[in-house]
């Protein structure tokens, strides 16, 4: 499953499986810390559907649904 | 405009400071200039290379570079170009001897990559640990000598708090340097990059574990509180409501925490005017004094305190972390009209002046967003109109409740938000998109203000703000004394005289084009004279209307009384309620700082664009608010 889906409950642990989607926005993600293997906890969505809020380690991150659906995910 | 006045001499070392977005890199190079920076350091993040000499108790013969935050050398935005660009083909220096790259002690593995990347470079180069007190207080201990040998360079830590490690970061940056030409960054691919971040990892791990139990627990702990706070302020719904919350006691309290002091400046100058009034009663050089330099000084003065509150409250929002949340929270609405979340930060600098805000649109990946964001920032309500908007009010509720002029301040700055999210959306039908937008924002840990890092900021933005506009003021007043008081000058008649004057003869002419607008040719003279500076508005009408002539308290006082007397060649009055609102309305929407549309050139490369806003602002303006004044009086508003 990818990163943005709804399966995926707030509070829910995933790991990161693989990549896909454009170039740059996977070049970002890489250089903010995210590889195959980190380990997330989604923290929930911002008002009117904005963007996903995720947390790996130490680091906060808010990604748009398409952002998060560069991400291939499983549920931990 | 220039980045830096500060002369750099040959024998002189220049480090540059790099690092990720929130890393404490701006605080360290506070910390390391002291009060010798020149540079204007716009509110809002980082978005030009700054350079100042070391501060002079920490010793001589080196100067600090702030750049953009960047989280590689491969850049996305504009702003991490200019980064790049800083170390490498610098236009102020002739080349950058050191690199300090600054690292977020609560982020190491993350920001190891671009330590990496450096390294590769072969710039000679250091690492500075920054948030060791926040380390501290969990126990925490990074082993800084095993970073220092991965590395092979001067890791050191630094509390922003304190300036702890201050000493030792200038000691090891002075010996920085090399005779070598630095290579250009090299583009990883996925693969290596992946590599190279699980490198990072573990040498992160490793500097941890060896000083510290159950290091990642306790890293854990520090990020806690943020975790809990952003349950309620990034919470589907009341993440929004506290952001109206937050954004609206930002607004109320620049203009209820300022009052008191504008008071007190409105009442110095007015001291003043009369002071020198008395010492040439009647002669020239006096009503020069008086009437030109000190009336001008004194209208624009005044507003000084708001400028500064509204500087400090966006460097605390920004400094707090809370103005990351706020990007975060409008991306949905912004991106329904065109923007990213990224607009929040130039939109919000915005209030305080158009050209940084301009600048700060460089954070923005996306052409096309960044664009129609550069385009809306002029219509955000500057600092420079709160004079005029703040005088407007004045006249329409004088001797009434405080909440009224409130209200009629927070409907205008409402209303150039809505006239904003119009002007995004009309726009963006016209601009096509040619690269994805993207918004991925890091959420920095919530950190407490640095007060004095704060205020200082703070005092320096407002003093270059002054700076900036004082000449411009004085040349105004200069001209307006002149205009208006020759070539007649002999004339006992005030209103005669002026009619009579150089600046009376040109309002004539002009007058067929502002009538429509229920105003006259002094109104329009005011007018013109706001192209130079929207602030000069209020200077010019102080000066126009002759007001240290009359026994009035304050300057200000004076100036309400003139207006309200104040009639046109047919004995109508010219300030009525509609055509006090209609000025309003024109300082909304009309564009009318140069400086804005010379950034605006520079920014987006395109003289047509920056054209087109200036004709349409004002061109718009004038007609909207000649059908609402017009409108209003259909309707029986005097």
């Amino acid at each position: 499953m990818k990163l943005h889906d709804t399966a995926i409950k707030t509070g829910q642990q995933v790991e990161i499986t693989g990549f896909t989607g454009e170039d740059i926005l996977r070049e970002r993600l890489h250089e903010m810390g995210l590889r195959v293997g980190s380990l997330i906890t989604v923290l929930g969505k911002a008002p009117f559907g904005g963007p996903l809020l995720i947390r790996f380690n130490t680091s906060f991150l808010a990604l748009r649904s398409e952002e998060a659906a560069c991400a291939q995910v499983m549920l931990k | 405009m220039r980045s830096s006045d500060v002369e750099v001499t040959v024998e002189e070392k220049c480090i540059a400071l790099v690092g990720a977005p929130n890393s404490g890199k701006t605080t360290l190079y506070n910390w390391l200039t002291g009060s010798r920076f020149k540079t204007v350091n716009y509110p809002g993040a980082t978005v030009e290379f700054s350079i100042g000499h070391l501060a002079s108790h920490l010793g001589e013969g080196l100067m600090a570079m702030d750049t953009p935050g960047t989280y590689s050398l491969h850049p996305k935005s504009a702003d991490e170009w200019v980064t790049l660009r800083s170390i490498y083909e610098n236009p102020k220096v002739e080349k950058i001897d050191g690199i300090v790259v600054v690292v977020d002690g609560t982020q190491i593995s993350r920001h190891l990559q671009l330590v990496m990347q450096l390294k590769e470079t072969g710039f000679p180069m250091m690492v500075v640990i920054t948030m060791s007190d926040l380390l501290r207080r969990e126990g925490v201990e990074v082993d800084l000598a095993y970073l220092s040998q991965t590395f092979g360079c001067p890791v050191l830590p630094f509390d922003g708090l304190l300036a702890g490690g201050l000493r030792e970061i200038v000691a090891a940056a002075q010996k920085l340097g090399s005779s070598k030409t630095p290579a250009r960054p090299v583009p990883w691919g996925f693969e290596l990059q992946e590599q190279k971040l699980k490198e990072c990892e573990r040498i992160a791990q490793e500097a941890l574990r060896h000083k510290t139990d159950h290091a990642q627990e306790r890293l854990n702990r520090i990020v806690a509180t943020t975790e809990k706070l952003d349950r309620f302020l990034l919470h589907p719904v009341f993440g929004f409501v506290f952001f109206i919350l937050i954004m609206g006691g930002l607004f109320a309290s620049v203009f209820w925490l300022a009052t008191p002091f504008m008071d007190t400046i409105d009442g110095w100058f007015s001291a003043l005017g009369e002071q020198v009034a008395t010492m040439g009663p009647g002669t020239l050089w006096a009503d020069f004094l008086a009437n030109g330099v000190v009336a001008s000084f004194a209208a624009f003065m005044v507003f000084v305190p708001q400028i500064f509150i509204l500087f400090i409250a966006i460097g605390l929002l920004e400094s707090t972390g809370y103005l990351a949340r706020a990007a975060t929270l409008i991306d949905r609405p912004f991106s329904a009209l065109g923007m990213s979340g990224r607009s929040f930060v130039p939109l919000l600098s915005g209030f305080a002046c158009a050209v940084p805000a301009i600048i700060a649109t460089r954070n923005i990946p996306s052409t096309k967003d960044r664009l129609i964001t550069a385009f809306v920032v002029p219509l955000m309500s500057c600092s420079a109109r709160l004079p005029v908007y703040a005088l407007c009010i004045a006249f329409l509720f004088h001797g009434q409740s405080a909440l009224y002029a409130g209200l009629a301040m927070a409907a205008l700055y409402l209303g150039s938000i809505i006239v904003g999210a119009i002007a995004a959306g009309v726009v963006s039908k016209f601009i096509p998109r040619k690269e994805p937008s993207f918004f991925m924002m890091e959420l920095p840990i919530y950190r407490r203000p640095k007060v004095r890092v704060l205020l200082r900021q703070a005092w320096t933005r407002t003093l270059s703000y002054v700076k900036r506009a004082g000449p411009i003021i004085f040349t105004f007043a200069v001209i307006i004394w002149v205009g208006t008081t020759f070539p007649n000058y002999q004339t006992e008649d005030a209103h005669q005289k002026l009619e009579d004057s150089y600046v009376g003869q040109m309002g004539k002419f002009i007058e067929p084009v502002v009538a429509p607008m229920g105003v006259d040719w002094r109104v329009g003279v005011g007018l013109i004279s706001a192209f130079a500076a929207r602030e000069v508005f209020v200077s010019s009408m102080a000066v126009t209307f002759n007001i240290t002539d009359t026994d009035e308290d304050t300057q200000q006082q004076a100036l309400l009384t003139q207006m309200s007397t104040a009639t046109n060649s047919a004995g109508e009055k010219i300030f009525t309620v509609s055509s006090v609102i209609g000025l309003m309305i024109f300082f909304l929407i009309a564009l009318q700082c140069m400086s804005t549309v010379g950034v605006q050139i520079r920014e987006s490369g395109s003289w047509k664009f920056a054209i087109m806003q200036l004709v349409v602002f004002n061109v718009g303006a004038y007609l909207i608010v000649v059908a609402v004044v017009q409108g209003l009086r259909v309707l029986g508003v005097p």
